[in-house]
């Protein structure tokens, strides 16, 4: 257990660390605060298409850190660890994934977080100036306290910049939620609202099923692999409603192998009149994703020992 | 032992997250009211992918392609607007504006730019635009049944394009190649076609569907209309024999009636079942008038609306479902007139119950007025008993709503005092004109058989004159001969099949 921690201290340090981590967070928060642009030709449906625009943005953003997390080097730290402590395949896979989850997650929140200040339920939705100056400020305070934290400790400016862009992102989203349209505080979120953190809620979801299947690609045959695992898990989960059928018609139990990620896509259900998805929808739907990234982890942490992966080292090691 | 450990973990992840995915697949809320979501309810997968990995690029190449769109349709270039509003479809398919847009372009913009007789695919294109990919991308959409009930109303049944008889006939041609000789009965259709997965396995169906595949019928359902609107020439010898089957089995009638109920829905998107509900609703509103697709897409997006619910697209439905009876009412369905005033009744109830759109319900009120104002006089002349009584009913209601404007008087004279203006002061439509005309010769008839010659000559005299002067304003050949309209009154006067008489005279 101890190893596993370590392991996924390191990896998930080492993830924070990649200056491409914070360039992918950084381009999604900028592709966000375009989102409103596609309102001009939405009609009645403005709102809807922005947010639906907007949740593609943050599940762009979210895969990208995801690729970025799970294709990630190995660090010094952690081959450091490998070579001086013994270590299991099932910690140091799983320990990976772990650290690159949470670092992942680290990046993933900071999007989803100013997503839902940039398309909280507010009366202008596409210029709503207050939720653009708690972005701006997050952003900026967490570049600043990145560029502080290099410049004063020497320590990496990535890193600082995603963790204080996370804390900065989330407290932004409180404030923002708590501010009523008109000022003063709101007592409870709007159904819109809800229905917008339901809709991340499970984007977020298929953002790990898409970490898994790169970690295990990424692990077992390399990093071009692991892009490359992800890429498929992403075009055949959106796809898997059209051609579903044609699975369950086949013997075997391929449907198991792809996730659905059309089945919750949110932003179906930001145009009409659904006011608020049901919790048992939600909570079943982030477990069926989360229980297919488990159960693309163990699959790719059963092939992991008898393959010349990256896990070669641990072997080398005299781990087992 | 370990990796088979693992193994099997992975495994009871992967069933459980099938399992859970049945799960929430049974709790997702539901796209379509009333029914229950189905796999492929969702976009096409291209679109689908394409509109998710874009991001907010899609925004960016969304707003170039309308202003493109925008730019190729003020210059009339239509058919290239019509494809870069194709894109723009597909990449902002939930907003009804984009589907309005290339449905406007489709069957409006490039037909004007065509001979008249090559129009018609592509509003019939515009139309199934509409509704097999707008409606399947937002099912409960009350704007885009609007936009459908609007081409029909308007593009296919209305007067603003010269080739709207073209449209007519094409319609007629097509809904009389897939319903089959008359009658035609909704409710059966519906009902058959609810039979169809039960029909296709009984043994006696199965055989005939086999007798024609022998006889080189290659797809049997497919082509089914097509196959028995002209079937000598797959069948051959057989076709005699073949048809006189379908007739006389009550399975294979069923069997019939079920293929050619799917085959209206394919062509035309909307089911037997809306249609069924319609005739039920407002009574025989015929199946293949420009108006009657009014009514049935304007009841199923009335249908996608929550009971009680008022919105102003839903109240844009509700006008052009009253629009759409009135054009029937005009044209001799009289018996709509009980239907249409419950309508206008029900819709200003509806209106009134609502906050919000309480302002609708004065609205809706002075119309039904109107409508009343002017149609009893119709329902009146229409020279069937009913009519009469109908329109007489309806006076008493119209003194009831509208004390003021309503002289106190009898509805008779009430009518003759409509007749009066109209002929005299108002301009007239065509068809109250004629309608006015045949009242006349209908009195001129009645008083030749009571034996009345001059007062016979008098109404003779009053219709000719009517008739010339409508002759002089509503020139061409679609409007009647005299001798038509004598004819079609003697026809009004003479007695009901099965004995019952028609007419006051009767």
């Amino acid at each position: 257990m101890r190893s596993f921690g370590a392991v996924a201290w390191r990896s998930f340090a080492g993830a924070l660390r990649e200056p491409a981590l914070l360039v992918a967070v950084l381009a999604a928060l900028c592709l966000l605060a375009l989102a409103p642009l596609g309102t001009a030709f939405g009609f009645r449906e403005q709102q809807g298409l922005v947010r639906d625009i907007g949740l593609s943005t943050i599940f762009l953003g979210g895969i990208l850190a995801a690729m970025v997390a799970g294709t990630q080097r190995e660090s010094d730290a952690l081959r450091a660890l490998v070579m001086t402590r013994p270590i299991g395949p099932a910690a140091y896979f799983l320990g990976g994934l772990a650290g690159a989850a949470l670092a992942g997650a680290v990046a993933a929140a900071a999007i989803a977080c100013m997503g839902a200040v940039l398309l909280r339920d507010a009366p202008g939705l596409a210029f709503d100036g207050e939720s653009w100056v708690y972005a701006a400020a997050a952003g900026l305070l967490a570049l600043g306290a990145g560029a502080w934290r290099s410049f004063r400790g020497g320590r990496s400016f990535s890193s600082g910049a995603l963790g204080a862009l996370c804390v900065l992102s989330a407290a932004a989203a409180c404030v923002a939620f708590a501010r009523a349209p008109g000022g003063g505080l709101r007592a409870a979120l709007s159904d819109a609202d809800v229905l917008l953190l339901q809709a991340e809620v499970l984007t977020l979801c298929a953002g790990l099923a898409v970490l898994s299947a790169v970690w295990s690609g990424s692990m077992l045959l390399g990093r071009p692999c692991g892009i490359l695992a992800g890429g498929a898990v992403i075009v055949l989960g959106q796809v898997k409603e059209s051609f579903g059928a044609v699975l369950d018609a086949i013997p075997l139990p391929l449907g198991l192998l792809v996730p659905n990620f059309q089945l919750v896509w949110g932003g179906d259900f930001f145009y009409g009149d659904i006011t608020v998805l049901p919790w048992s929808f939600v909570a079943r739907g982030a477990a069926a994703l989360c229980a297919w990234a488990a159960g693309a982890a163990l699959l790719g942490l059963t092939c992991f020992p008898c393959r010349s992966g990256r896990g070669v080292r641990a072997l080398e090691s005299g781990a087992g | 032992m370990r990796r088979g450990i693992a193994l099997l973990c992975a495994a009871a992840a992967l069933g459980a997250a099938a399992l859970l995915e049945r799960g929430t697949r049974a709790c997702r809320p539901a796209m379509q009211s009333g029914m229950e979501r189905q796999r492929g309810d969702s976009l096409p997968p291209a679109v689908q992918l394409a509109s998710t990995l874009l991001g907010s690029f899609r925004a960016l190449l969304v707003d170039y392609l309308w202003i493109h769109a925008e730019t190729l349709q003020n210059e009339g270039r239509f058919f290239a607007a019509a494809e870069a509003a194709r894109w723009i479809t597909m990449l902002q398919s939930r907003v009804e504006g984009s589907w309005s847009f290339q449905a406007w372009n489709l069957g409006v913009n490039v037909p004007s730019s065509l001979p008249p007789e090559e129009r018609w695919p592509y509003v019939r294109a515009a139309v199934e635009l509409l509704w097999r990919d707008g409606l399947a991308a937002n099912p409960r959409s009350l704007g885009l049944h609007w936009e459908i009930a609007w081409f029909w109303a308007y593009k296919i049944g209305g007067e603003i394009d010269a080739a709207g008889p073209r449209y007519r006939a094409e319609v007629e041609s097509a809904g009389r190649e897939i319903l089959g000789a008359e009658p035609w009965d909704p409710a059966a259709f519906a009902a058959a076609e609810a039979l169809l997965p039960a029909l296709r396995r009984d043994p006696a169906v199965a055989r005939f569907a086999e007798t024609l595949a022998a006889l080189g019928v290659g797809d049997v359902e497919g082509g089914w209309t097509a196959l028995w609107a002209a079937p000598e020439a797959v069948l051959g010898d057989a076709a005699d024999a073949l048809a006189a089957a379908l007739r006389e089995d009550p399975l294979l009638e069923a069997y019939d009636r079920g293929l050619r109920a799917r085959a209206w829905r394919r062509t035309f998107g909307v089911g037997m079942d809306v249609v069924a509900k319609a005739h039920g609703r407002f009574g025989d509103v015929g199946l293949l008038r420009p108006e009657s697709f009014v009514l049935f897409w304007a009841r199923h997006g009335l249908e996608q609306l929550a009971p009680d619910a008022v919105r102003l697209d839903a109240i844009a439905l509700w006008r052009m479902e009253l629009r759409a009876l009135t054009r029937l009412f005009q044209s001799g369905e009289i018996a709509l007139l009980a239907a249409i005033d419950r309508e206008y009744a029900e819709a200003a109830a509806r209106a009134a119950g609502d906050s919000y759109h309480r302002k609708q319900e004065a609205s809706f009120l002075e119309d039904r007025i109107q409508f009343l104002k002017g149609a009893i006089p119709l329902a009146y002349i229409s020279g069937t008993r009913r009519g009469r009584e109908l329109a007489e009913e309806h006076f008493a209601k119209l003194a009831e709503l509208d004390p003021a404007g309503t002289p106190r008087v009898a509805c008779e004279d009430y009518v003759y005092d409509w007749i009066y203006r109209k002929v005299n002061v108002e301009r007239a439509t065509r068809d109250e004109l004629l309608a006015v005309i045949r009242a006349f010769l209908r009195e001129a008839l009645r008083a030749a058989a009571r034996g009345e010659d001059d007062g016979a000559r008098t109404y003779l005299d009053f219709a000719r004159g009517l008739y010339g002067e409508a002759a002089a304003v509503f020139t061409g050949p679609e409007f009647p001969s005299f001798d038509r309209v004598a004819a079609q009154a003697r026809r009004e006067l003479a007695p009901a099949r099965g004995g019952r008489a028609k007419g006051r005279a009767g």
